[in-house]
């Protein structure tokens, strides 16, 4: 299999340094820019299999990178905040990146995430029809939910939820996107129709619905489905 | 009765210049001509004289018809009934012109001054409305009204029950103020003087200024012509201290616009520096934390040594992110209260289970048991500070809890408050360490081993007090020490 090449975009040098490092030694090829306009010169030539980027650059906010990418690739983003303010991701979120990891980050949370948001881009075409979590298994073909072997029954609400959610397994999903696709758009600020759904799901596939093993929450920004 | 006097010689002179005048053409125009004539000089009286000169030339002509030409002439007889009726006519339509045109002229004259007592209370509004100063407004508005109402203008003050003048247009002049009327006046919030309903007796006016809500302020307005205590409509004066009112309410609400304005430019300020202090904190530790969790995936199983001080090293810079984290929320919450809130209706096992989850990734070997109730209400809160709260609970229960035994988090409900405790089996606190912790940066052991800054109560109770509730620290019946975080169930939104 041949090497996937990441694009690294961040002005601060001794992160660059470990990201990079940790990349390298994880087997991937690693460019790296430290502006938003360096990382367009570089998109031009050459067409990296990850984004990697950080909010906070010097010559313009992150975001636009975003924007500007998302017109014409899928190409997957991950964004590296050091702002604890949720509505920055969330609004990265909503304008496509893939997935965040907020500041600051370990090496294995950093690889995690690389791999799931690469594995993502691999399936996007073939889509994956099972989806499996520990005890979970979700057949999203036959619209079927197992826990240990036996079929649960949802509601069509809570089903929707959980499908959005296992077709992008562990990656978050912001509040937004789940209400409006499951709602409707006009729903996009009642968060606390997803909370009170989300809680009906837990009762129903949580072991201990305080301490959930498979929807986990990113408070502030949404949900997401555990990694097998 | 000089008055009258006038009238009557002024209509007697008349008349009789009007009756010398017709003598030689009497025949020719007739008793109806003759009539025609007379009323002709009623209504020019009218227009041009007062009324009771108009009524009186009025009486005039119609004896003077009837002694010079009604036949038998030269005397007050009348031989026919048809001279009388015409007479009587003459009369009747004298008097309904005079009074007619008076009426007129009444109308006009109050129409004029309607207009005028408009034009003056704009005029008074324009020009306190450039003024920036409440004493300008004042000092302004007593020279205009003085000027307008000819008369004098005085302020006076009530503070802690005294009542002193402040402001006078006539201040050489002395004047004593009814302090029984001024103390109504202020209690009753009611205007006082002629035309009123209260004390109408009075030679002046006194009215309360209402827009001063911390001033209490009455205005006094002696007119220097008694007369015009009977003439000046109430209305007017009330107008015009109106716009009085009006004015120095428009400076107290810029005034608050002003003041809001620079709050929120404060705490904007501020919001932006507090996020630049957690950008320089975090951009460095994530450097220290990302180099040493790589070096630690590169380091061999075997290495324990190396191993060991690079998960110090990790876990000290998170550490540090934390303390970072706790002082900028405890800083945000403290400076700007609720209004650093960004609240939502969070769902209570949610929460615990965020709390769970990053306790549980910090400390790989947490022993943590959950207890939630079934069915708790949503609540309104700012899910992030309330997370961080129950978070150095938790650190705070592991630090002091030696015991090695489970740390039970809960949460239940007990009346209208959310009971979300954490529990510990370590030694509990005696009593007058109690408030004694929660105060910023005090430590349970003033030298210890243990780290952290000693902020963890401290923005706890901030951040149960910021929502409205406490936190609680008590030993529990059977050893140890339970912190709770009691959260308000139902607040009332503010959207």
């Amino acid at each position: 299999m041949t090497r996937q090449r990441i694009l690294v975009v961040e002005d601060d040098q001794a992160i660059r340094l470990f990201i990079e490092s940790a990349l390298k030694s994880a087997g991937y090829l690693v460019d790296s820019c430290t502006t938003v306009a360096t990382a367009c010169a570089y998109m031009q030539a050459q067409r990296p299999a990850l984004l990697l980027l950080d909010l906070g650059l010097p010559d313009a906010d992150g975001r636009t990178l975003i924007t500007q990418l998302r017109s014409r690739s899928d190409m997957p983003i991950l964004v590296l905040s050091a702002r604890s303010q949720e509505g920055d991701i969330v609004s990265c979120l909503d304008l496509g990146a893939d997935d965040y990891l907020v500041k600051p980050v370990g090496v294995a949370e950093l690889l995690a995430r690389v791999r799931v948001a690469l594995r993502h881009a691999l399936v996007m075409a073939q889509r994956d029809q099972v989806v499996s979590v520990g005890e979970l298994v979700i057949d999203l073909h036959k619209g079927l939910v197992l826990l240990a072997g036996v079929p649960v029954h949802l509601t069509p609400k809570e089903y929707a939820l959980l499908s959005i959610l296992a077709q992008a397994q562990g990656q978050v999903i912001t509040q937004r996107k789940l209400l409006a696709q499951v709602w409707g758009s006009e729903f996009v600020d009642y968060g606390h129709y997803v909370r009170v759904q989300m809680g009906n799901l837990r009762a129903k596939l949580e072991h201990v619905a305080a301490e959930p093993r498979y929807i986990l929450t990113e408070p502030g920004v949404g949900y997401r489905l555990a990694e097998s | 009765m000089k008055q009258h006097g006038y009238a009557l010689l002024l209509s007697a002179f008349l008349v009789g210049i009007v009756t010398l005048a017709l003598m030689p053409i009497h025949a020719t125009l007739g008793t109806s001509g003759l009539a025609m004539s007379y009323l002709m000089l009623v209504l020019v009286v009218s227009i041009y004289a007062r009324y009771r000169t108009a009524l009186m030339t009025g009486v005039l002509s119609f004896l003077a018809l009837n002694f010079f030409f009604v036949a038998p002439r030269y005397t007050f007889q009348v031989d026919s009934v048809n001279a009388l009726l015409e007479l009587v006519v003459l009369l009747a339509v004298a008097m309904t012109t005079a009074s007619l045109t008076a009426k007129l002229k009444t109308q006009t004259f109050q129409a004029e001054q309607a207009k005028m007592h408009v034009q003056s209370a704009q005029a008074l509004a324009q020009e306190l409305l450039k003024l920036t100063h409440t004493d300008a407004v004042l000092a302004r508005a007593s020279g205009v009204m003085a000027r307008v109402l000819d008369a004098r203008i005085i302020l006076a003050q009530r503070k802690q029950g005294e009542v002193t003048v402040v402001m006078d247009t006539e201040a050489s002049t002395p004047f004593t103020i009814d302090l029984m009327a001024t103390h109504w006046c202020l209690d009753e919030q009611q205007a006082i003087g002629p035309d009123t309903g209260n004390w109408e007796s009075f030679d002046y006016w006194c009215i309360p200024l209402q827009a001063l809500e911390q001033v209490q302020m009455v205005i006094f307005i002696c007119p220097k012509q008694l007369q015009a205590l009977q003439i000046t409509p109430l209305s007017f004066i009330r107008g015009l201290v109106d716009q009085v009112n009006l004015a120095l309410e428009l400076l107290v609400a810029r005034e608050q616009e002003r003041l809001a304005l620079s709050l929120a430019e404060r705490e904007s300020v501020q919001n932006a520096l507090l996020a630049s202090l957690s950008h320089d904190f975090r951009t460095p530790l994530t450097a220290i934390v990302g180099a040493a969790s790589h070096l630690l995936a590169q380091t061999a199983e075997q290495d324990t040594n190396h191993r060991q001080l690079l998960t110090m090293i990790t876990e000290e810079a998170t550490q540090m992110v934390d303390d970072a984290d706790n002082i900028l929320a405890l800083t945000r919450v403290e400076t700007q209260g609720k209004s650093a809130l960004s609240a939502d209706w969070q769902s209570v096992e949610e929460l615990i289970g965020i709390v769970v989850s990053r306790c549980r990734h910090r400390h790989a070997q947490l022993k943590l048991v959950t207890q939630v109730a079934p069915s708790l209400p949503f609540i309104w809160v700012d899910a992030r500070l309330v997370i961080q709260a129950l978070i150095n609970l938790v650190d705070n229960a592991l630090k002091f809890d030696a015991s090695g035994s489970a740390i039970i988090l809960s949460a239940a409900q007990r009346e209208q408050w959310l009971w979300l405790s954490v529990r510990d089996h370590g030694e509990g606190l005696s009593q007058d360490k109690q408030s004694f912790l929660k105060s910023k940066f005090s430590r349970g052991q003033t030298e210890s081993a243990q780290p952290g800054f000693g902020l963890g109560l401290a923005i706890c109770d901030a951040v149960a007090q910021v929502h409205g509730g406490k936190l609680v620290l008590e030993n529990a019946t059977d050893g140890g020490l339970v912190a709770t975080l009691m959260l308000p169930v139902s607040i009332v939104t503010e959207a």
